[in-house]
């Protein structure tokens, strides 16, 4: 093998090591059931505004239709990744956050940003927020809803449900906890 | 005599090696917002993309610093957080951008000095985690059992420490290779610190977040920051701890069998949650939901921090950069 050779090998086994993050994303959108449903249309926002169902809101300045917050539970709950959409990634897409994350990111946090304009949101959210720690999701998703229940747990013992999860996403909730 | 010789052709090479790299140094497209080219572009990466990472920079110096752990100074290296000190960070270890359609081969890449160069800790090496080979229709090596769910889809980069690999498969191979770089000229590749990162349309790819959540939002700026952050990490270490490699996930892990994790306190990814943990709590433009989005990412990041290594906690990875420029 010449020193060519030699070198674009091991370029490649470097690059096959992970030593430079040949982070990608896809083109287009991602396959259905991973992150959109059948009936969401592909990067379509979910909520720019949220109202809540049973109070009247203020007007808002954003041409984004308002919907309504259990229509939001309800939208992001079906449209969460299953902990499935990860495994099939291959080492360039889960380099970094792949898209499957980065789209529930999106969409937790429209409910973070509902809860936080309208701080009576919380006791709903708290019910969506166990429901999301305790689904079938990545667990980075998971560690984020459950920190999120704390957050807007009313004591202690409305927590007793969290000894059932995996240890896993409990410590990764505590970084979430103690880092924010 | 022959030594004399030796020498003569290896300071030779080595000047013109430098002077390459001063000649570098002045062109290209200047990326740092006071326009010092400590960060250049070469030719080839398209101008908006130049521009929005100039701005991302910009933004990096509205951070706040009063919320800084003690744990984002001393991973990082650095005595305060102040917006500055985050800049010199990165300008330390990235250098040039390149575009994302580079690839390397004869005439992009090639040997400037001969044989047998002789590197820093010669013979030491990081350890390769190479993912098992699976049957065709797994390209990740994990076996889930599923189709692929890209396979449909072109991937696009979104951006790549090539300069730190290329400097180790330099090592490896005994040659000083050096980069070809457009509108910049040739680079010697003396050091990962020598600082090219690949930056491709990925980066900047509309889809990413949905469509409210822009390129050119706040939280899409934090993004790119963390990402830059995380493969300019990739410019540090040296011997074992060269390039700060990645780990494989282990089984029953979210990236099961893929090198997505780092077995250390203070890689790549410790440094992608740290900034994001940092921007999150230091910004004055974010939402809540902007800052809610960080979180979820700060937290992708630290998913794949493996706390044990055959038994053993994980521990940090000497950071010190290697490199032959002293001896040029």
């Amino acid at each position: 093998m010449n020193t060519r050779s030699k070198v674009t090998t091991l370029i490649l086994i470097a690059v096959a090591a992970g030593i430079y993050g040949l982070y990608s994303t896809p083109e287009g959108d991602p396959p259905r059931g991973e992150i959109t449903s059948q009936d969401t249309p592909p990067n379509t926002s979910v909520a720019a505004t949220v109202t809540s169902t049973d109070r009247p809101t203020e007007p808002s300045s954003s041409p984004a239709p308002k919907v309504p917050f259990e229509t939001l539970l309800n939208q992001v709950a079906r449209d969460l990744p299953h902990a499935d959409a990860l495994k099939s990634l291959d080492a360039d897409t889960a380099h970094h956050a792949p898209i499957a994350i980065t789209r529930a990111a999106a969409m937790l946090g429209d409910v973070a940003q509902a809860v936080h304009d309208d701080p009576s949101l919380a006791p709903r959210a708290f019910t969506f927020y166990r429901q999301c720690a305790e689904g079938d999701h990545p667990n980075t998703i998971r560690a984020f809803c459950l920190a999120k229940a704390r957050s807007h747990a009313a004591d202690s013992t409305t927590m007793q449900w969290e000894s059932s999860l995996p240890q896993s996403v409990r410590d990764l909730s505590q970084e979430a906890q103690t880092k924010h | 005599m022959k030594k004399i010789v030796l020498c003569a052709a290896l300071l030779s090479s080595a000047l013109q090696a430098s002077d390459a790299l001063a000649f570098g140094k002045s062109r290209g497209q200047p990326l740092d917002p006071g326009g010092e080219g400590r960060i250049r572009a070469d030719s080839a990466v398209p101008k908006d993309q130049v521009n929005r990472l100039k701005q991302d920079l910009v933004w990096l110096q509205t951070l706040r610093s009063d919320a800084t752990q003690s744990e984002f100074l001393s991973v990082m290296g650095l005595e305060s957080s102040q917006p500055e000190q985050l800049q010199s960070w990165l300008y330390d270890r990235v250098h040039y951008l390149v575009n994302g359609n580079f690839i390397p081969s004869a005439k992009t890449v090639s040997p400037v000095l001969g044989r047998n160069f002789s590197y820093p800790n010669p013979g030491v090496l990081p350890e390769m985690e190479l993912p098992v080979i699976q049957s065709p229709g797994h390209s990740s090596g994990y076996s889930s059992g599923q189709p692929l769910v890209h396979a449909e889809h072109e991937a696009k980069i979104v951006m790549a420490n090539i300069g730190s690999a290329l400097y180790l498969a330099g090592k490896k191979a005994g040659v000083l290779l050096g980069m070809s770089l457009d509108g910049i000229g040739n680079v010697p590749l003396t050091s990962p610190r020598t600082g090219v990162i690949m930056v491709g349309e990925g980066l900047f790819f509309d889809g990413y977040f949905g469509a409210d959540v822009p390129p050119e939002s706040t939280v899409r700026s934090a993004f790119r920051m963390e990402t830059f952050f995380h493969e300019a990490r990739h410019s540090d270490g040296n011997g074992k701890s060269l390039g700060f490699l990645h780990a494989l996930c282990p089984a029953g892990h979210d990236y099961a069998g893929i090198n997505a994790c780092d077995r250390n306190l203070n890689g790549p990814y410790t440094v992608g949650a740290l900034m994001l943990e940092h921007m999150a709590a230091n910004c004055t433009d974010c939402s809540e939901k902007d800052r809610s989005i960080m979180q979820v990412l700060a937290l992708d990041n630290r998913n794949r921090l493996l706390s044990q290594k055959d038994g053993q906690p994980a521990v940090s990875r000497d950071a010190a950069p290697e490199g032959v420029f002293e001896r040029l």
